[in-house]
């Protein structure tokens, strides 16, 4: 337990600031096609969850939450307090609870030697299923939302998750070599 | 931590990285070494030096490079039943692909001890 909240401590600084630099990045995109506030059709830092959850699993959480609570105060407009902190626990549960979902039944592996491409997509897809699912619904047991809005933000979180994963995960597949160079030398 | 990120990136590859088919390859090295030594190549030549995939197959791979534009073929002057092959338009952008997906895939490939 002690082991995984030091390691937690030691990483929160570095996944929070990532999470707020893509979050800044994508609020710029989301200026130029608009949904809602809290809803974005590309949204890039689900990407970044994926990969946080996948290299450091449950040790990610409070970076995500850390990472999520700070722009949902500085980015969303016309959320109540309350909402950003439920829409932040979602936010930091749900990639690691897919992560553990596709383990459970496909494994992958000590240190993810068995993670394969489509398992990455399986996951994204779970990922982007469950948090448009838990987000959607809690506004709807609010009675926030009614159910043809649900309907549509549903939709509309889904796809933005998954194009800002695929997005994200095919930039950051295209400067592999870079990535792998960078770990070879810092890491 | 390192092995894990490196799975992870090893993992995520295919987003990026286009296909390329050994079959082609071997076709364009034969092709290559044939041009180096100041010889024409015809499609006979092709299909009857390489021995290890089939006439049919072969046929496939040099149409699809032939509709890529990486390859053209042109008709003899004396026999226009020959083919004569040469490179096409996209020849060079074919061979830079073909370095991109090796230097890429480095650390695939080449792995270091």
């Amino acid at each position: 337990m002690n082991h995984f909240f030091s390691k937690s401590l030691k990483l929160t600084p570095y996944i929070a600031a990532t999470w707020f630099a893509f979050f800044s990045l994508n609020y710029l995109i989301t200026l130029i096609a608009p949904y809602k506030s809290h809803i974005a059709l590309i949204f890039l830092p689900a990407g970044i969850k994926i990969v946080f959850a996948c290299i450091h699993r449950k040790e990610a959480f409070f970076g995500l939450l850390i990472g999520s609570l700070i722009t949902g105060y500085l980015f969303l407009e016309d959320v109540a307090q309350t909402h950003i902190l439920a829409f932040a626990f979602m936010s930091a549960l749900t990639p690691i609870f897919s992560v553990y979902l596709i383990d459970k039944f496909l494994p992958l592996g000590i240190k993810l030697s068995l993670l394969t491409f489509n398992k990455v997509i399986l996951i994204a897809l779970t990922y982007a299923l469950i948090c448009s699912f838990f987000h959607n619904t809690f506004l709807l047991a609010l009675n926030e939302i009614n159910f043809y809005q649900y309907q549509q933000d549903s939709i509309a979180m889904f796809i933005g998750d998954i194009t800002g994963s695929l997005i994200l995960l095919g930039l950051l597949s295209y400067f592999r070599e870079l990535a792998f160079n960078l770990t070879e030398k810092y890491l | 931590m390192k092995k894990t990120i490196q799975n992870f990136l090893n993992a995520i590859a295919p987003l990026s990285s286009k296909k390329k088919d050994l079959g082609e390859m071997l076709v364009i090295s034969y092709l290559e070494s044939q041009w180096s030594n100041g010889q024409t190549a015809q499609v006979n030549d092709v299909l009857n030096n390489i021995k290890s995939i089939s006439s049919a197959s072969i046929n496939r791979k040099l149409k699809n490079l032939k509709k890529n534009h990486v390859l053209s073929f042109n008709a003899d002057i004396n026999d226009e039943r020959i083919k004569i092959i040469s490179k096409g338009k996209n020849f060079d952008t074919y061979i830079k692909d073909l370095e991109k997906c090796i230097t890429d895939n480095e650390s695939f490939f080449f792995k270091k001890p």
